[in-house]
């Protein structure tokens, strides 16, 4: 049977979610506000999308009248056309929208609609966004319980991606390069049994971290920032000086994933050659092709795309932290597949 | 018998053959790390020997789903071994080792003291019991059950913020935190997978 679920097993009650929400939405526009950054709003159809590998989109189709059909897609994420205001020298930008992701697995922490808040701070690196980050993030939490109160307060941890692997599997990220050195370094501390089941670098790198690093990162005890993320992993991330690693961070709070954290590239030719070959591998793997913009480089042409840092929070995940939910469905009264089981 | 699935469909409570071994599904989390594959993190437990594995597949991996058989038995008694059961086809006794029947052993309850099946003859006692090439390696519970309360301590006041709560004991021995209100001799219902109180049970 195919229905959006009604709260059927919450705890709390659809007002109090409405209400929660609603504070959060102000709090957080009262202090980009305060920051000094502008809020837009952008389109969730397009004609066109950025290629990203990791992103299945929905399709949906405009008919004209007398035309026929074209395609539409809506959008995963406002990145595409935030990233182009910021070539208008409009300043730092934030947004709250509308996020689409199919063929994402069924679970308490997805649903395939969700709430974004995006921001791009302008003139500033990934780490000075910790910083916007973690004042954000104690604000908020003014909202939650005493105990979450506390959790926020502590220093949050600032761990390399490269200490992560050293201390949770002995394999020293600097010293790996091509696929080869990986899968000779894994298979010397005992995990040959992925070497044999991972195709590319990304791929053996993902089963290691799934498996090895993630779970046993501290995010229960204080906020993890992930950092630096192998340059092997390809991102429109900008590159560290002199070191193979991207500027980029991903917080983790109480077992979740919660924002991803770019500085984000600005040469566009980088940008360019990213496009092309990503654009190349989305034509053929992914399950819903779709339309690149090939002229997007030229946002970036002739320094007009500024020196920033990007952030994407998932609003929702941060509610059901912040209300201490185990379900999605438990703060998305209209979710698209309930999760929990009955325990009526 | 097996059957091969894809390892994104793979879900809590379902058996699978890893490595050669029958493990149950005690937790999956679904991980999207970035670009390419997605994977599955599987918390597993070993049907025969109780030993727990944590094991990733990619989504797009097979993983063989282990074909059991569930058979409606009736609880006798436990020992030191473990619990004993009679099969109601064949009305064959049975023993489930204690390392299988682990906590469990607090949601068994024989005909005579099943208080969810009290006037209902035919359920009262009577568990289905999930076999696998010929050995029980799983008790099905009723995701709530209802109990006696047997024992109970003082109630300690002094917070007043949340509600007054107590530690009481229920006829299987399971000890229980409950509001002050829950007196001996009472029955309480229980969630058989977090072990707590859900709500007194009047009748």
């Amino acid at each position: 049977m195919n229905k959006n679920f009604l709260f059927s097993k919450s705890k709390i009650s659809l007002k109090e979610i409405y209400y929660f929400r609603s504070k959060v939405y102000e709090r957080i526009r009262k202090f980009f506000h305060r920051k000094n950054f502008l809020e837009v709003e952008t389109p969730i159809l397009s004609s066109n999308l950025i290629p990203e590998m990791s992103i299945e989109i929905f399709e949906t189709k405009h008919i004209h009248p007398d035309k026929g059909a074209s395609s539409l897609y809506l959008v995963p994420s406002p990145e595409i056309f935030m990233k182009k205001l910021l070539s208008y020298d409009l300043g730092s930008l934030y947004q709250i929208s509308k996020s689409f992701r199919n063929s994402e697995s069924i679970s308490p922490f997805h649903n395939p609609e969700f709430s974004m808040l995006e921001w791009y701070f302008v003139n500033k690196g990934y780490k000075d966004n910790i910083r916007i980050t973690q004042d954000l993030l104690r604000e908020l939490a003014e909202f939650s319980s005493k105990s979450f109160q506390c959790y926020m307060a502590k220093d949050p941890y600032i761990i390399t991606m490269r200490e992560a692997f050293l201390e949770r599997v002995g394999i020293d990220l600097h010293r790996v390069k091509v696929f080869e050195d990986l899968q000779k370094a894994a298979s010397c501390v005992g995990l040959s049994d992925f070497v044999k089941r991972s195709s590319n670098f990304e791929e053996l790198f993902n089963f290691i971290f799934v498996n090895n690093v993630e779970p046993y990162l501290p995010s229960h005890e204080a906020p993890v920032y992930l950092i630096d993320y192998p340059v092997q992993i390809t991102t429109t991330a900008k590159q560290k000086t002199n070191e193979p690693y991207y500027e980029r961070w991903e917080l983790y709070m109480k077992g979740l994933e919660i924002a991803n954290c770019f500085s984000e590239e600005t040469e566009s030719d980088k940008i360019k050659e990213l496009f092309e070959r990503e654009g190349k591998i989305k034509e053929i793997q992914s399950l819903v092709p779709h339309l690149i913009d090939s002229e997007y480089y030229k946002y970036f042409q002739d320094s007009r795309f500024p020196e920033c840092s990007g952030v994407a929070l998932g609003i929702d995940r941060l509610i059901m932290i912040l209300t201490e939910s185990q379900d999605i469905s438990q703060i998305l009264p209209f979710s698209l597949f309930g999760h929990e089981k009955d325990e009526s | 018998m097996s059957q091969i699935i894809k390892a994104g469909a793979i879900e809590k409570n379902m058996f699978l053959l890893v490595k050669g071994s029958p493990y149950l599904v005690v937790e999956r989390e679904f991980v999207n790390p970035g670009k390419g594959s997605s994977f599955v993190r599987l918390k597993l437990k070993h049907l025969i020997n109780g030993s727990t594995l944590q094991e990733t597949y990619k989504t797009s991996e097979n993983a063989e789903q282990v074909e059991v058989s569930e058979v409606k038995c009736q609880y006798l008694y436990s020992d030191t071994e473990g619990s004993w059961f009679m099969n109601m086809d064949d009305y064959d006794q049975f023993l489930i080792p204690q390392s299988v029947v682990f906590n469990k052993k607090y949601f068994l309850v024989d005909s005579e003291n099943d208080e969810d099946n009290k006037d209902n003859s035919e359920k009262a006692g009577i568990y289905s019991i999930v076999f696998y090439q010929g050995k029980p390696i799983d008790i099905k519970l009723s995701p709530k059950m209802i109990f006696s309360v047997i024992e109970s301590e003082e109630a300690v006041r002094g917070d007043t913020v949340s509600a007054v709560m107590k530690n009481v004991i229920v006829s299987t021995g399971l000890k229980v935190r409950v509001p002050a209100f829950i007196k001996v001799g009472e029955k309480i219902r229980i969630n058989t997978e977090t072990y707590e109180y859900v709500e007194r049970v009047n009748k």
